[in-house]
């Protein structure tokens, strides 16, 4: 660019130009999943581009619509995303959410409160939940998938034995009116997800817990040789998921107004995809929240433009699984060529 | 001969006999418990019941056991299992009305599902949980595609082909037999010492000139194959088409596997013993009912049962192995093999 005759002005412009793209190339090495946020959220946008495009998205409350639906999917994913970056995967999910919400509304009608003793009960019940099974996963030695699994499944029978199968209760009234609230032409709940997000990205990349989790996603060996006391960490990773599908369970029953034995059940395998599609490792120790607010986004607006649709809600899923796939092996390529 | 194949040899003859004998004792310890409660326990009516009941989950085991032997995880078989469901009850009559003929289109079908698992894993180096996800996505929406709500049937010379009586024997525990056998060939073939292989250590199987991506495919093939003959049992006893995915049924295939003593990992274990697994599954199902526990408990007990079986094994192996075991396989085979699997 800078042979002779050239304008200064030229000059500086391009100057800058090149310290940009000098910068934004070391931000991608430095950030190596960057890519991956951008490009989901990129493809987010795209989705409601060619939407709007096609006449299929009309409104703008539509979006909106989707973003508060990610919502939920986020929290649930943040769990999943955790657990995830620690090496292990989280299949109770389903059930975490469901028991929450039902223990939830259980609690608030029967103390007759505002509501707040039903919520820290659920919250803490679900993260008993976390820490057995992190006690399965670091004392026992079980593989997370099976000790996870089984939880579900037992959760799976206390909901049925206690509910009978029908919905339960009602959720608090205060609850109700702040998750189906706004603030202007923005639901409370879009607030709460912007909220949720920085906190966790704090959490994770700002912590030494944080970090921890990653070191131990990374090489668990290496983890516990430096110190860090690998066992306590992963109870604390799955405490932590748990309290987030507990997070979940407690909006969800807001949102529903009430809590019923099959909410969870579309959570989990969305909740994996949302943080593959996030750019984050199913090997552990790479990855952020970000990202997976990115692919919870993108799932819930393939889901939302598909409405407005005469496509049968089965496209969702098709569609979905490929974009999945695709997604996996470009994140795959890049890491493989750079 | 090396370490890696004096292991897979061994494996590969004898199986896993201290993991499959254990699951042997559950299995007389329930039958024992099963001819105590239940009234006329071993007549032909509810033989006939527990094979029936048996056989969708003892063949849908041992595909996933095929699977988990190469140290991947299936999380596609219900959809698979919805989906071809859902396409004999809509499809069949444009088959000709031929039953040998839709039976071998429905098992050529989960074949070929399978064997884009198997692309997904061993060419495009998908891990196993994330492809399998993807298909089971994709399949679910198909199935819900072909029939958006429970309905359908099957002719009923169909239903009793796969799930009357074969002479003697109930047709499903013939269904069973002929898996099982079809599982003892294969693993007595050369694709059963290069699955072995491929999950023992996959890069020490490449480096040894084991064909591991081919291994993969045909792995998943297989096991897809297994989910058709499955679908075949399961439509056959149900009369009826369901678009519905039934997550009970995964925890519980995945409950058979550990059971019949294949460890999630890979390299170990045999699908016999998933079969076993299963039985074990649908006695203990039985029995609680017959005691008049109601069907509300049996998942906190099939979970309980779950977690009872892999902790001993689990305490009792070497921790540094399970350190190092984080969700499929150590960590270093992954890195090595260039995350093949």
């Amino acid at each position: 660019m800078e042979v002779g005759g050239a304008h200064p002005a030229d000059v500086t412009a391009s100057a800058t130009f090149t310290k940009l793209v000098a910068r934004w190339r070391e931000a991608l090495s430095r950030y190596p999943n960057l890519r991956a946020v951008l490009t989901v959220w990129l493809v987010f946008l795209a989705v409601f581009a060619l939407g709007a495009a096609l006449g299929w998205v009309t409104h703008l409350s539509q979006v909106e619509t989707a973003l508060v639906l990610a919502v939920f999917a986020l929290v649930v994913a943040f769990g999943q995303n955790v657990v995830i970056l620690s090496g292990g995967i989280d299949l109770s999910v389903p059930l975490t959410i469901t028991s929450a919400g039902i223990f939830m509304t259980e609690l608030a009608s029967s103390s007759g409160s505002h509501g707040i003793l039903g919520i820290v009960g659920a919250l803490a019940f679900a993260t008993a939940i976390g820490v057995w099974n992190g006690v399965w996963v670091a004392y026992l030695k079980v593989s997370p998938l099976i000790a996870t699994l089984g939880t579900n499944i037992i959760l799976t029978g206390v909901v049925l034995a206690y509910s009978q199968g029908k919905p339960i209760g009602s959720a608090p009234q205060p609850l109700i009116d702040f998750m189906t609230g706004s603030v202007g032409p923005f639901s409370n709940v879009l607030f709460m997800g912007i909220i949720f997000t920085i906190v966790a990205t704090l959490l994770l990349l700002r912590t030494t817990f944080g970090r921890r989790i990653y070191a131990i996603g990374n090489s668990p060996d290496v983890s516990y040789l430096s110190g860090i006391r690998t066992r306590g960490v992963t109870i604390a990773v799955y405490a932590l998921a748990s309290f987030s599908y507990g997070l979940a369970g407690v909006m969800l029953s807001g949102w529903n107004r009430n809590a019923s034995p099959l909410m969870g059940d579309p959570f989990l395998f969305p909740s994996i995809a949302a943080v593959v599609l996030g750019g984050t490792s199913i090997l552990g120790g790479r990855g952020n929240v970000v990202g997976t607010a990115g692919g919870a986004a993108l799932f819930t607006a393939i889901g939302t433009i598909l409405a407005a649709t005469t496509l049968p809600p089965s496209t969702r899923d098709i569609i979905i699984g490929v974009v999945l796939i695709v997604a996996v092996v470009m994140i795959q390529r890049e890491r493989v060529t750079g | 001969m090396t370490p890696l194949v004096k292991g897979v040899a061994a494996r590969v003859r004898g199986g896993n006999p201290p993991a499959i004998l254990g699951s042997l004792v559950v299995l007389a310890v329930l039958l024992l418990l099963y001819g105590s409660v239940k009234e006329e326990a071993f007549s032909n009516f509810t033989l006939q019941e527990v094979a029936t009941a048996t056989a969708t989950l003892a063949i849908l085991a041992v595909g996933q056991t095929v699977v988990v032997i190469s140290g991947g995880f299936d999380f596609s078989p219900v959809a698979v299992l919805a989906f071809l469901n859902v396409f004999l009850v809509t499809q069949a009559e444009h088959l000709g009305g031929s039953y040998v003929l839709t039976a071998i289109v429905v098992v050529a079908i989960g074949a070929a599902i399978g064997a884009i698992n198997g692309i997904l894993v061993g060419f495009l180096r998908i891990q196993s949980i994330i492809a399998t996800i993807s298909m089971f996505f994709v399949l679910s929406g198909g199935a819900l595609a072909l029939l958006d709500q429970p309905g359908g049937s099957v002719p009923t010379n169909f239903s009793l082909a796969l799930s009357g009586e074969w002479g003697p024997i109930p047709a499903s525990a013939g269904v069973i037999a002929i898996v099982g056998l079809l599982w003892i060939l294969l693993k007595n073939l050369r694709f059963g010492r290069h699955l072995y292989a491929v999950g023992s250590n996959a890069a020490a199987a490449f480096a040894r000139g084991v064909p591991v991506r081919g291994t993969l495919v045909a792995t998943y093939a297989f096991a897809g194959l297994f989910y058709g003959v499955a679908a075949l049992n399961y439509t056959a006893a149900t009369a009826s088409g369901d678009p519905r995915i039934n997550f009970v049924l995964l925890v519980q295939l995945f409950a058979a596997v550990v059971i019949g003593g294949t460890a999630f990992g890979g390299g170990r274990g045999g699908a016999i013993g998933s079969i076993v697994g299963a039985l074990c599954l649908i006695l203990l199902e039985s029995i609680l009912f017959s005691v008049g526990v109601a069907s509300y408990y049996t998942p906190i007990v099939f979970g309980a049962v779950l977690l009872a079986v892999v902790l001993p094994s689990a305490i009792g192996s070497d921790a540094n192995r399970f350190a190092r075991r984080i969700l499929v396989r150590p960590r270093h085979t992954a890195a090595s093999a260039g995350g093949e699997g």
